[in-house]
């Protein structure tokens, strides 16, 4: 643990964190008659020289994108330590080697559109970088890697996702794998690795972050399984182990239902959580508040961890809250673009973490 | 067109007993007409509700899928729709109504495809094309609501194809119908008239003929 290390990048990121848009700023935005109004009020916020780029309304995916990828390079480039960075960047990295893998299930070109350019690497340079693995061979290793650089760490998240990629292409053969099961196995593959990474840098509070984003994950896939009569076994193959909850004993419960999923979470953290799910899905209401209050709970956790004073904590946080502004930004523009009522608009906004 | 007919007992015949088939197409026609109508009718208000069914459902699905697309991003929502929804495949059978063949289709899925069927495995339920991680439930729900259109859009086009095959063969027996009632029956009527006329001017010609003859011979 080299928490000293964060000082300079912590100091900086309390100077840039008072530009995170608070809840006021959004209901500006959220208060826009159209799409145009609605970007219109982003003009004077961290987005406006993205938004001012854009030559239509429509288009402004782009600029949530740019946004997010200049908030991600900003932080590796203060991080003294970029690997923890690079693992949270890397869920990036893991959906295009899926929209890669499903590519080739399908025997398609990969579609651009698939592809998300928030990762470490550009869906090209994850192509090229995959190639040897097809010969049984070892990603291709950069000249010179300085400890703790950007480079070592993009060549460590290059590493797992050859790996990952190596493990999908053998099951596939022997079994022919679904969609269904090519998702499972690579989500769990980055979860797990990402698990590992922040274990081993020793900062307990991104352990804690990720065990708990663990949690709800395999919280939120257990209702929507039992909803959708997903069976036992398939369930057992997409859960995801490392998190604070025991996956065995989660797929165990599963098998008894609801009750056994809520069961399982009894006396722990997301207990209340569990309870709300169940008795929504056994209901037969929607899970959409369910899943903003499981969002809303990792805001909570991770927003504890910006009180660290020194360490990785503020500047991971500072970029998970630009992602949630990010994806409340999207829910209120795509809002206003299908043209759905603000309260149903309002009704999924996550919580800020500014 | 006039029907020209010559003026004998035998064609006189011939023309009366095409008036009374005539007659006798055009009674059962008509029935075919009154019950193709009444099938076309029903058939029509049928698509008329399913129409309407499915663009209320379709509404619904389309902002379901709005909302799956707000809070998903659209890499992400990309990669989940990359494999198609489960393959189908849709049986053709074929019906009659007052002689019209009528398709009648219906969409079966297959094991391959989305939500697919294990069989043989009790245990083993459906299960959608995409990760369960990194989706949400809105998703879910918009994808349910889009299967649940297909069979209904599968049903409306085979309903639609019915409408059209039913309204061809109405026309169709209409202009018959028509036809003999205001061409044909009319026509041979006339040709039954003017054969029974000519051939009464030709019985009184005989008459005269034969008074005349009688008188001839008298005088010698």
């Amino acid at each position: 643990m080299r928490d000293y290390l964060w000082a300079s990048p912590v100091g900086r990121i309390r100077t840039i964190e008072k530009g995170l848009l608070t809840r006021s700023d959004l209901a500006k935005v959220l208060d826009a008659g159209n799409l145009e109004g609605a970007l219109m009020a982003l003009r004077d916020s961290f987005y406006g020289p993205y938004v001012s780029k854009l030559e239509h309304a429509d288009m402004f995916e782009v600029a949530l994108e740019e946004a997010v990828k200049a908030v991600h390079d900003k932080v590796m480039r203060l991080a003294p330590e970029p690997l923890i960075i690079a693992a949270y960047r890397a869920r990036y990295d893991f959906h295009n080697l899926k929209v890669l893998l499903k590519a080739e299930m399908l025997q398609v070109p990969a579609e651009e559109g698939g592809f998300s350019r928030l990762g470490n690497l550009t869906p090209e340079e994850l192509m090229e970088a995959l190639k040897p693995v097809r010969q049984g061979q070892a990603p291709v290793a950069p000249l010179e890697l300085e400890p703790d650089s950007i480079g070592e760490s993009a060549y460590k998240v290059t590493c797992e996702l050859a790996a990952v990629y190596a493990r999908v292409l053998a099951q596939a053969e022997i079994g022919q794998l679904s969609s269904f099961e090519v998702d499972g196995l690579i989500d769990k593959s980055y979860y797990t690795w990402a698990a590992s990474v922040y274990r081993k840098s020793g900062y307990d509070a991104l352990e804690e972050i990720i065990r708990s984003e663990i949690d709800i994950i395999n919280l939120k896939m257990a209702v929507r399984a039992n909803l959708l009569g997903i069976s036992s076994s398939d369930f057992g193959g997409i859960l995801i182990p490392g998190g604070n909850v025991d996956a065995a004993r989660l797929a165990e419960g599963y098998i008894r239902g609801y009750r056994g999923v809520a069961d399982v979470y009894k006396h722990a953290r997301l207990e209340h959580l569990a309870n709300r799910g169940v008795s929504q899905a056994q209901k037969g209401q929607p899970l959409t508040g369910w899943e903003r209050e499981c969002d809303n709970a990792m805001v909570k956790l991770v927003r504890q961890a910006r009180k660290i004073s020194l360490g990785p904590e503020p500047v991971f946080g500072y970029m998970f809250g630009r992602e949630v502004e990010v994806r409340n930004l999207r829910i209120i523009l795509s809002g206003k673009q299908s043209l759905i009522p603000e309260h149903e608009i309002s009704e999924r906004l996550r919580e800020s973490y500014a | 067109m006039k029907i020209r007919a010559n003026a004998t007992r035998q064609e006189l015949t011939r023309l009366k007993a095409r008036i009374r088939m005539a007659q006798r197409g055009h009674r059962l026609l008509k029935d075919k007409r009154d019950q193709l109508m009444r099938e076309f009718l029903s058939i029509v208000h049928e698509s008329r509700k399913l129409r309407q069914e499915i663009e209320e459902r379709l509404t619904a699905a389309y902002r379901s899928f709005s909302l799956a697309r707000a809070v998903l991003s659209p890499s992400v929502l990309e990669e989940a729709l990359m494999v198609p929804g489960g393959a189908g495949e849709i049986s053709v059978s074929y019906r009659h109504i007052m002689n019209v063949v009528v398709p009648e289709m219906e969409i079966q899925r297959r094991d391959d495809g989305e939500l697919q069927d294990r069989d043989g495995d009790e245990d083993k339920g459906m299960l959608p094309s995409y990760g369960l991680a990194s989706t949400s439930s809105d998703l879910d729900e918009a994808i349910a609501k889009f299967q649940g259109i297909l069979p209904l859009l599968v049903r409306l086009s085979h309903i639609e194809r019915t409408i059209h095959l039913l309204a061809d063969e109405i026309e169709k027996t209409r202009r018959r119908v028509n036809a003999l009632e205001h061409v044909l029956i009319p026509e041979l009527e006339q040709a039954v008239k003017d054969v029974e006329m000519r051939l009464e001017e030709i019985e009184r010609a005989n008459i005269s003929r034969l008074m005349k003859i009688k008188e001839i011979v008298r005088a010698h």
